[in-house]
């Protein structure tokens, strides 16, 4: 039943699309029909999730179709109803933010395409989610790729903006050849590309499942961002209007993980080193992802590498989950999947409300440099709210919706080191338990940093001063988002619930979640009793105050009386001392050029960050792949009838390798 | 319901007293009478009582920030075990809540200080980013090796599955994880080494730098907070170190008193390494003294006693002179100090005290120069070598002052005692006293002296024991007596 309540919101996605591209230029009327189609999409398809969750049946339709390969299946079982809950609800939150946001185009540019890829980027999501037909998947999976694509080069007049959508698309296109791979491998093994034949295979051959396994990672592991194959993030996410920075990293990056998980449920028992390399990448993405953000002064390119970072948890959940699994222990399991799935949702939630604040902070002032903002706090004081408790959710602090996620995945990550597994996986397990713990210390610095160079002090520059706060459909997103960050902070045995149906799609004992539900209401009363305390401390502080003489003055400066707003700290220097230390591991170019003499006249300090996964893996894998290339250049002589004996060369020997090769009939 | 009112009477009343006792122990080191020990409360009493100063850059964060930071810690403390195995208020998972409350008071501490646009504030709001991020992952390896022996992430749990028996499997992972604890603890609460949380305004600065513009009831909260967090860190190590049992009794009030006591003594004892340097000298004049006995001192056995209490007492230099911050790697150290005890004040004092046993010689008589001119000569020797350190401009780079005047003249005593006396045991400790100055004054140039040069000269020191000792017993057979001098009847 639920599902036909998806697939009504799936046509009215695509619908209000078409619609809206009718519309052309009345950008205004385009902009309405999208976000309202996108919008009641979203809530359509966000209560259907829940009840879908909550009722835990599996629904499933079939019906065939006039292309070639494949059919038309769509299913929807726990861990799908959870995906598509996460996307529904990011989008449309998004989709509300979009239409502020798209409003400061109004005659700029034309907005229809901007509006209807945005509801065909929604929809091919969700089309991801519920296809249960290899073609279906990689059709939708396309979709996706090539309507962000063009969401990305929405500012297409600027170079950096066409490289990075440039950059994006080779990047998914790569990803996507191993997933082609992975689908024929699964396809040939099982007869048809019917997600339930896939789930049948009763044996593998020596090596399939390793195969798959390692297919899956590059392909769908590009899609979701892990290191080091995650280099087009941080060029596109800055690059895309802010609402579709918020989906991208939100969510559709998220579907990376989804394809992961769908995939491993096919593979039958994972063996111990699949778990310990999801905790292998998941430390690494995460400890390099939070590092490269440190030395960001980019707003949303500094939360595209927090997007890196959070992949990075998921996977540690992911792969403490998968440990937990192979040893049979199901609160192991239980705990590493709820927790990574959980971070799935919580990362949508306060990313997507990051991004929002950034593209608030863009549109109040027009930069998106950190070390030019400063007191925005005062000018823009709903954005800089919302914005406070994404920060405080993403580095995982109590009362919110991070904390939960992340804890889970410690108390997973606890028991696989003190469960009696094997030793590899043991230490595995206390490797994620300190990455964990080092992710969530530098993140804080990172977002004190974030937070308190943009929003607090005084502003840096012209344009922060004159910064002005953002309409009120970007409010409301923003407000919402903190909202539901804040509800789940303090009510995770609510959510904790909906991610129960999605632990069992993947094949762990349902037991194991009752026994976490105790604890969770304990986070509960703590959440209350640190709110009460805090209650009661403003208000014996005003109790204290009443009366009493309270006097502003300027800010202390050790006598100085006239500071300026030069004199503050920027985001540089409040890196410095935690990126010197890695300054070699990370390539930071760090210029100095400190003060002399006694009366000094300049001085200056700037450091360049070159992404390390870019410099080291990937520039040098293309290089050698083009020297490799280069050699078939022979092949190239630039006549036609040269070719055409290529194209009969090739046709020939495919129609004898058909019929009389090792396959011949 | 006991329970619940103890553990809040001592997370509320306790804490402020901690600070009190760490501000007395410094000023006890430092020679001074210092404040009361209750003067913590009366400065929370009086800023409580104050109005408050606001800079116009600020918003209403920097008035939050202190509130939610006291919240946050108190409500770790409502989490945490205190007089007792298990905490009224524990739970499942606890340990992790409870890292993670001390992160949000961080945070917001942080986000004040930001507030203020001050640059001061700025910077210590980097530092203590900086720190916090690498004490995490050290707070949480420790954390979980507290719970490994239980396994559970609770605090309750975790304190009943430690008490001695399990010291006695797992201790040197445990007594890992508290040295560990206490570095964090020493991080987390801005003490020294890390942090000087006397000083509001140096550079070096980095808890106290960020609170510089909070006044009134916001710093009481503050400096509240600051005892509590200390206290928090003080139960972890005490539960760790001590035998605390479960449920509440008097032997488990007092020894956890007497911990967060001894706690607070222990961190003013850190605290105070700046007066230590006074060790070093007290030490130094120790071995010169010793010099001055020797040289007066009649019975061969308590020469060797006393050189071999000179030997210990140079053990002890190298790591005080560490302590106070001498460049020297702490393995250097380390090897230094155990290879002098072991061969100064262990091996050679033996084997000269057995010599002593087989010849039968006990006093030394007839020296060629009488007992009380060479006490007068030492002291001379004393008075020279200080004159001499003086024009020699030696003393300049030296950690003391008093290092190369002590050198010298353990040197030149040694030479005195080499000449004035006949007795072939009282030639070795001669020699002995030469070698001792020589390692004093390599203390003075610790970090530019290869630690090999030190050795070879203690190698040559031994193998001349070596010989004496053959030497000694030849002669002894020959002529029955030791006295040297009679060594020239050998020539021809």
């Amino acid at each position: 039943m639920m599902l036909y309540f998806i697939l009504f919101a799936e046509v009215l996605l695509v619908a209000t699309a078409l619609l809206a591209t009718l519309l052309g230029r009345l950008d205004r009327a385009a902009l309405w029909t999208g976000t309202i189609g996108a919008i009641a999409a979203s809530a359509v398809g966000a209560g259907a999730a829940v009840c879908s969750l909550l009722s835990t049946e599996h629904e499933s339709l079939r019906s065939s179709w006039p292309i070639a390969l494949g059919e038309f299946h769509v299913g929807m079982d726990g861990l799908s109803a959870f995906f598509l809950l996460c996307v529904f609800v990011v989008s449309g939150l998004s989709a509300i933010y979009g239409a502020g946001y798209l409003r400061a185009y109004l005659g700029k540019q034309r907005l229809a395409p901007a509006v209807a890829f945005f509801n065909i980027l929604i929809a091919s999501m969700a089309m991801v989610i519920l296809a249960r037909d290899g073609v279906l998947f990689l059709l939708a999976w396309e979709a996706m790729s090539i309507s962000s694509f063009f969401l990305v080069t929405f500012e297409n007049e600027r170079d950096e903006v066409r490289r990075a959508g440039i950059t994006y698309l080779v990047a998914s296109h790569v990803g996507i050849v191993f997933l082609f791979a992975l689908f024929a491998l699964f396809a040939r093994q099982s007869g048809s590309f019917n997600f339930d034949g896939f789930a049948d295979l009763a044996s593998h051959p020596e090596g399939f499942a390793t195969m798959c396994f390692v297919f899956s990672l590059i392909g769908f592991g590009t899609k979701a961002g892990f290191w080091p194959v995650h280099i087009w993030l941080p060029d596109a996410h800055p690059a895309a209007p802010s609402h579709v920075s918020a989906v991208m990293s939100g969510v559709m990056i998220k579907l990376g993980i989804y394809g992961l998980l769908r995939t491993l449920t096919f593979l039958g028992p994972p063996p111990a080193w699949w778990g310990i390399t999801f905790v292998i990448i998941g430390a690494v993405s995460g400890i390099a992802g939070v590092l490269h953000a440190l030395a960001q002064h980019d707003l949303k390119r500094l939360l595209a590498y927090h997007s890196v970072e959070n992949i990075g948890i998921i996977a540690l959940g992911i792969g403490v989950g998968l440990l937990g699994q192979t040893y049979g222990n199901s609160v192991v399991s239980f705990l590493g999947y709820a927790g990574g799935l959980l971070h799935v949702l919580n990362h949508g939630l306060f990313k997507g409300l990051l991004f929002h604040g950034a593209g608030s902070v863009i549109h109040g002032t027009g930069s998106r440099n950190v070390n030019t903002q400063g007191g925005l706090y005062k000018r823009m004081p709903v954005t800089g709210v919302t914005f406070l408790i994404g920060s405080m959710a993403i580095c995982g602090l109590p009362p919110l919706n991070g904390f939960v996620s992340e804890w889970l995945i410690y108390l997973g990550a606890f028991r696989g080191s003190t469960s009696p597994l094997s030793t590899a996986a043991g230490i595995s397990a206390v490797v994620g338990f300190v990455a964990l713990a080092l992710i969530g210390g530098l993140a804080a610095a990172c977002f004190v940093k974030a937070f308190g160079i943009v929003f607090l002090g005084e502003p840096r520059s012209e344009a922060a001063a004159k910064a002005h706060e953002a309409p009120w459909p970007m409010k409301v997103a923003m407000i919402v988002g903190a909202a539901l960050c804040f509800v789940i902070g303090v009510w995770p045995a609510g959510v904790v619930t909906l991610v129960g149906p999605a632990t069992k799609a993947l094949g762990v004992d349902i037991q194991a979640f009752n026994s976490t539900l105790g604890a969770m209401s304990a986070i509960s009363y703590f959440a209350a009793l640190l709110i009460g305390l805090i209650v009661v401390l403003v208000l014996l502080r005003k109790a204290l105050l009443h009366g009493r003489e309270v006097t502003t003055e300027s800010t202390w400066g050790c006598g100085y009386s006239l500071p300026t707003a030069r004199m503050q700290y920027t985001a540089s220097s409040f890196a410095e001392p935690l990126l010197t230390p890695f300054a070699s591991a990370l390539h930071v170019e760090i210029h100095r050029d400190g003060p002399t003499g006694c009366f000094p006249r300049t001085g200056k300090y700037e450091e360049h960050l070159q992404d390390l996964a870019g410099e080291c893996v990937i520039v040098p894998a293309i290089q050698w792949f083009l020297r490799t290339v280069a050699r078939l250049g022979v092949l190239q002589q630039g006549r036609i009838q040269l070719y055409l004996v290529y194209v009969l060369v090739t046709l020939v020997a495919l129609l004898v390798w058909e019929f009389a090769g090792p396959f011949g009939s | 319901m006991v329970e619940i009112v103890t553990h809040l009477a001592l997370l509320l009343l306790f804490p402020p007293l901690l600070l009190g006792i760490i501000v007395k122990t410094k000023a006890l080191f430092a020679g001074r009478v210092g404040a009361p020990l209750l003067q913590p409360y009366s400065d929370l009493w009086k800023l409580l009582k104050k109005g408050a100063v606001y800079s116009r850059t600020t918003t209403w964060i920097f008035r939050a920030g202190p509130i939610i930071a006291l919240a946050s810690v108190l409500t770790a403390g409502v989490v945490l075990p205190l007089a007792s195995t298990s905490s009224p208020f524990g739970f499942a998972g606890d340990v992790i809540l409870f890292a993670y409350l001390l992160a949000l008071g961080r945070f917001v501490t942080m986000a004040a200080a930001l507030d203020t646009g001050s640059p001061f504030e700025g910077m210590g709001a980097s530092r203590e980013a900086a720190f916090s991020a690498l004490v995490e992952p050290a707070l949480f390896l420790v954390l979980g090796i507290i719970c490994l022996p239980a396994a559970s992430v609770s605090f309750s749990n975790a304190w009943a599955a430690l008490p001695w028996q399990h010291w006695g499997v797992a201790h040197p992972c445990l007594l890992a994880a508290s040295a560990a604890l206490f570095i964090v603890l020493l991080t987390e609460n801005s003490r020294i080494p890390v942090d000087d949380p006397n000083t509001h305004l140096e550079l070096t600065m980095i808890h106290e730098v960020m609170v510089l513009d909070h006044s009134g009831p916001d710093f009481a909260f503050i400096l509240y907070g600051a005892s509590i967090k200390l206290f928090l860190f003080g139960s972890l190590l005490i539960h760790l170190l001590l035998p605390i049992s479960a449920g509440i009794s008097w032997q488990n009030a007092a020894l956890f008193l007497g911990g967060q006591v001894g706690m607070a003594i222990l961190v003013g004892i850190v605290e105070s390494r700046r007066t230590m340097n006074l060790y070093s000298d007290f030490l130094l004049l120790f071995v010169v003294m010793l010099n001055l006995y020797i040289v007066s001192a009649n019975r061969l056995t308590a020469c060797v006693k006393a050189s071999a209490l000179q030997g210990a007492a140079l053990a002890l230099l190298p790591i005080i002179m560490w302590w106070n911050g001498s460049p020297t790697p702490l393995v250097h150290v380390i090897l230094m100090a155990v290879g002098t005890l072991a061969f100064k004040a262990i091996v050679i004092p033996i084997m000269l005290a057995r010599a002593i046993r087989n010849v039968d010689a006990r006093r030394e008589v007839e020296p060629f120069v009488s007992l009380h001119l060479s006490l007068l000569l030492a002291a001379l020797l004393v008075g020279v070598s200080f004159w001499l350190a003086g024009a020699l401009e030696l003393s300049a780079g030296a950690p003391s002052r008093l290092l190369v005047p002590a050198s010298f003249s353990t040197l030149l005593i040694g030479f005195l005692v080499l000449v004035s006396r006949k007795k072939a045991i009282t030639q070795v400790i001669g020699y002995l006293m030469i070698e001792n100055g020589v390692f004093v004054f390599s203390q003075s140039v610790a970090a530019k002296l290869p630690f090999v040069v030190e050795l070879g000269v203690l190698l040559d020191l031994l193998v001349a024991i070596f010989v004496m000792n053959i030497v000694i017993h030849q002669i002894n057979r020959e002529f029955d007596h030791i006295n040297v001098d009679k060594l020239d009847l050998l020539k021809g």
